[in-house]
């Protein structure tokens, strides 16, 4: 069987349930667009108008989550590339917006660049597990104004040929991106049919949604665009204290929003994905190494698969600022139940310091961790292997070994083994002859070698003159408000 | 809830058993020694004595399955460690006799000695999460014919938890024997008490060591417990196949039991497991993988099916050197047991597929030990826990951080709270010389050897115990 992990019960799940129904009814949500507001109460949702609070009905929220499409894929520029979504498969997404780099060569944190923006979309492109893409840093310096936004996502979609979701920061900017999403991927219809790109909102926590976000969110309406539901309420701090009552919290904001999305479209996709936190009790920060956050992101998971709805699971992070066993430690611990929940989309590789540094060697080894947590959930599968064992023990008989049996090569050959594709799993004598490998610098040869070596796929000649063209025609349009992801 | 793992389903573990009767039944298990083949077959199993192998019926299975016991203490010098089994929580074991150890001040990596069993175990005293010790290094500077005997006394000088050791030959025995009386004060309370007990591994696939079984048979008239822990390695001395491997490993368990049982019912058993995996590019043993924490989670399920007392093998690690490698692997291979609800995880410490011993990996592994145990105490549901009224009364937009239900969580055990991982600020971190656990873990293990041994024994025992060694160096040869 694979792997069965749960951490909530049934009761406790219900409990959630009926608990953010209640938190919804009769506290609900400060929305600060007006657009949003009219929306929800066009819906049925009571709004009062001075204090900008919509309170949801049951009946409301029951009727947009059966509102909501439990399967869909998600697509990309690549031939054949599918992630279909609520199908037992899961996919890695990098963890995103890192403002600092802890730079391969010289080892130092510092501010980060665009070229290691261009250096991180390609290692992840070149990287099987991970299917769907954040902006993973900041491209720092980049000026303001359409014009860039759209040079930007064009590169974007050059570099990372799999899935895209990103944020686009006001209605202003949704519009150049749907443009643009319509030339690098033929037409507004491909883009609904194949999902190549999908939004990622975030109310804030607790219970909020703010009115530029909320717009550039519903600008998309009508594309049939997957909007990924991220609120990220902090245990202690914009959610109460308790684990169970921060799930309910990003719930409950998961339940409001979904009742915007299918309200301004009914049936647009969403995907569950709150990213619950947990403060550090002692100064108030948020870094993400604690273990508190491998059980928010398994909850996530279940909670998500109640609803029948696809799930991006978080894992928080590590607090640690450099590459090494801290950040070891902590983001294996938290990757291993999220992991073992087995969501769609499991964020995120690549980042340190409670995801403010991208560091390119965490990413290749994230990957690694990624790949045994994927073998821990795959279990303990019957029919690999010997198909009759008592017949296969009794030839072989006491004292022989199994080496040579075509069952044991087959078992190999079929996945039944982890291959380790990074560390050192030889012989001592071995690992000090080949000057002891240190799995940090294998680490970085690997990424350094896949951004060098990768050829991300190229735009078709007119799909680049086309991308040209609005890029010029953005550069000499009014620079929109809004701030985008980057 | 404290979140629930299933690595074998309900079908499975029945799938497994009965293989593993087919596998006793109709191939058999070879016994070598003097004391097993005359009890078996007296027991009503199919034994050929020239092959030396007993076909075992599922009904001798299940009459010695009937007889251990389901439950019981295992002691330790200081009771205040007394460790009841099946427990509910789960406590560690430092891994055993390395070959080598990282020596803590130069960083050489040599083989190790009597001191280093001492070390070791003084460093182990102190990690909270661990119940149980083992001799962590072999001690290299003991004559061979006595060295299990160093050992095992080293071991339970220097540490007041349980101890287990083993033994390699069964002339060793009587010194093993007058050793714990001398400890534990008089025959009875060795048996009363279980302070001590034994490690017994079957030679995969399905052979007993001949020495070793008739030691271990020996000692059963003192009712020293048997920690069972089969080694089948799927691809080699296990067939390909977790499922099939573990089949395996249950009957050489269930075999191990079986004569355990026959020659003194009522003996406490502790099921156990330690099934790495093959570096199929190499054919080097494995014990820091995915499979090795899978195989881990669904043995001490088998365990639990049988109602047995269940440890297992985990927080293992390939890795050469203490690092991210090590952390990694030790965190893969500790939550799957853990998860499955194992009494005791056998590994802090060593790295190096268990062949080095690290002093400062045991505290880093201790700390490991904590945050899987946050994990799998998982989300508290009980009554109240949705903190609904404090989502009413903060409303949208506000911030909990002042409500007194925050004070309480931070001061229980809601958030775990590490004593070597660092969550500061960066600013902070690198004013204080960009600390690391391994660097904590250090400057812990310096306190520790400084300070004076922990429960040490009255001088007149210790001097008891030297002279038992003494005469065992005497008269023990190869």
């Amino acid at each position: 069987m694979a792997t069965l992990l749960r951490v909530l019960t049934d009761g406790q799940v219900g409990d959630v349930h009926e608990q953010s129904l209640a938190v919804l009814a009769r506290t609900g949500m400060r929305v600060d667009s007006a657009q949003a507001r009219g929306i929800l109460r066009a819906a049925g949702a009571e709004v009062d108008e001075p204090e900008r609070r919509v309170r949801f009905p049951r009946a409301l929220v029951e009727a947009s989550l059966a509102a909501a499409p439990r399967s869909f894929s998600l697509g990309g520029r690549r031939p054949g590339f599918s992630l279909p979504m609520n199908a037992g498969e899961c996919t890695l997404i990098p963890d995103g917006e890192a403002t600092m780099v802890y730079d391969p060569v010289t080892g130092v944190r510092r501010a980060s660049t665009r070229e290691d923006w261009i250096a991180a979309t390609r290692l992840v492109d070149s990287l099987d597990e991970v299917g769907a893409y954040w902006q993973m840093v900041t491209a720092g310096g980049m000026d303001p104004g359409p014009g860039p936004l759209v040079a930007h996502w064009a590169a974007t979609f050059e570099l990372f040929s799999k899935h895209v979701q990103d944020a686009p920061g006001s209605a202003a900017e949704a519009a150049w991106l749907l443009e643009l999403l319509a030339v690098v991927f033929g037409s507004r219809e491909a883009v609904r049919r194949d999902h190549p790109y999908s939004v990622l909102y975030c109310p804030v926590s607790p219970l909020a949604m703010e009115a530029e976000h909320t717009d550039a969110c519903l600008a998309t309406a009508g594309w049939d665009i997957p909007i990924a539901i991220m609120p990220m309420p902090m245990m202690g701090s914009s959610a109460p204290t308790g684990l169970q009552s921060t799930v309910v919290t990003g719930n409950a904001e998961v339940l409001g929003t979904i009742c915007l999305v299918q309200a301004a479209a009914p049936g647009t996709p969403v995907i569950y994905a709150p990213a619950l936190a947990a403060m550090e009790p002692r100064t108030g920060r948020w870094g993400g190494g604690s273990p508190e956050h491998a059980l928010l992101g398994a909850a996530t998971t279940e909670m998500g698969r109640s609803y029948g709805l696809p799930v991006t699971a978080s894992n928080g992070g590590t607090d640690a600022f450099v590459p090494g066993i801290q950040a070891a430690a902590e983001r294996t611990l938290n990757w291993l139940l999220p992991a073992l929940s087995w969501p769609d989309i499991l964020i995120g590789p690549g980042s340190l310091g409670g995801a403010s540094t991208l560091c390119l060697e965490q990413m290749v080894i994230d990957v690694e961790v990624y790949r045994a947590c994927r073998q821990l959930r795959a279990g303990i599968r019957p029919g690999i292997g010997e198909a009759d064992v008592v017949a296969a023990v009794d030839e072989v008989g006491t004292a022989g070994d199994f080496l040579a049996r075509e069952a044991t090569r087959d078992a190999v050959r079929g996945g039944e083994f982890f291959l380790p594709g990074l560390g050192w799993h030889g012989a001592f004598d071995r690992f000090e002859a080949a000057g002891r490998p240190d799995i940090l610098d294998q680490a970085r040869e690997v990424a350094l070698a896949a951004i060098a070596g990768h050829q991300p796929i190229p735009f078709p000649d007119e799909v680049a003159t086309e991308l040209a063209r609005l890029e010029r025609r953005a550069r000499a349009a009014t620079p929109a408000s809004g701030n985008g992801m980057r | 809830m404290r979140y629930e793992a299933r690595f074998l389903d309900e079908a499975e573990q029945a799938r497994v058993h009965e293989t593993s009767q087919r596998i006793l039944a109709e191939v058999g298990v070879r016994f070598h020694g003097e004391r097993a083949l005359p009890l078996l077959a007296g027991a009503g199993a199919e034994v050929d004595l020239e092959s030396g192998i007993a076909r075992i019926p599922a009904g001798l299975v299940d009459a010695a399955l009937a007889s251990a016991p389901r439950g019981f203490a295992l002691g330790a010098r200081n009771p205040a460690y007394d460790y009841p089994v099946p427990s509910p929580v789960s406590r560690y074991a430092i891994d055993g006799t390395a070959a080598f150890v990282r020596d803590f001040e130069t960083g050489e990596r040599r083989y190790g000695t009597r001191r280093d069993v001492e070390e070791g175990l003084r460093v182990f005293q102190a990690a909270d999460m661990g119940v149980m010790a083992w001799a962590p290094v072999a001690a290299s500077d003991a004559p061979a014919p006595s060295r299990a005997l160093h050992e095992f006394v080293g071991m339970l000088k220097a540490c007041s938890k349980h101890g287990q050791h083993e033994l390699h030959r069964r002339d060793q025995a009587p010194y093993l024997a007058a050793a714990l009386v001398a400890i534990a004060g008089s025959e009875a309370a060795v048996r009363a008490r279980h302070e001590a007990s034994l490690i017994y591994c079957p030679v995969a696939p399905l052979v007993h060591d001949g020495p070793m079984l008739d030691a271990y048979l020996d000692l059963g008239d003192l009712d020293l417990p048997v920690m069972i822990m089969p080694m089948p390695i799927p691809g080699t001395t296990g067939p390909a196949g977790l499922l099939a491997n573990i089949a395996l490993a249950n009957a050489e368990a269930l075999s191990a039991i079986v004569v355990f049982q026959v020659a003194h019912p009522g003996r406490p058993v502790v099921y156990s497991s330690a099934v790495g995996s093959m570096d199929f590019r190499s054919g080097a043993y494995l014990g820091g993988t995915p499979e090795m924490g899978i195989q881990s989670g669904a043995l001490t399920t088998m365990g639990r099916f049988y109602g047995l007392p269940a440890t297992a093998a985990g927080c293992t690690s390939d890795a050469h050197e203490p690092g991210p490698e090590a952390v990694i692997e030790k965190l893969i291979t500790s939550l799957p047991p853990a998860s499955a609800g194992a009494d005791i995880i056998v590994g802090l410490g060593e790295i190096d597929g268990d062949q080095t011993l690290v002093l400062e990996q045991i505290l880093v592994d201790n700390e490991l030990a904590h945050l899987c145990e946050r994990l799998v105490a998982g989300v508290d549901g009980r009554a109240g826990a949705e903190l609904f009224e404090d989502v009413a009364e903060v409303g949208p937009g506000g911030n909990f951080l002042a409500m007194p239900a925050t004070r309480d969580a931070a001061r229980s055990g809601e958030f775990y709270e590490p004593s070597l991982i660092g969550r500061v600020a960066l600013e902070a971190w690198q004013e204080r010389g960009r600390p690391s656990m391994y660097g904590r873990a250090r400057e812990r293990v310096r306190e520790i050897l400084d300070a004076p041994m922990v429960d040490p024994l009255p001088d007149a025992v210790m001097e008891e115990l030297d002279r038992i060694l003494a005469e065992a160096d005497r008269d023990l040869h190869d």
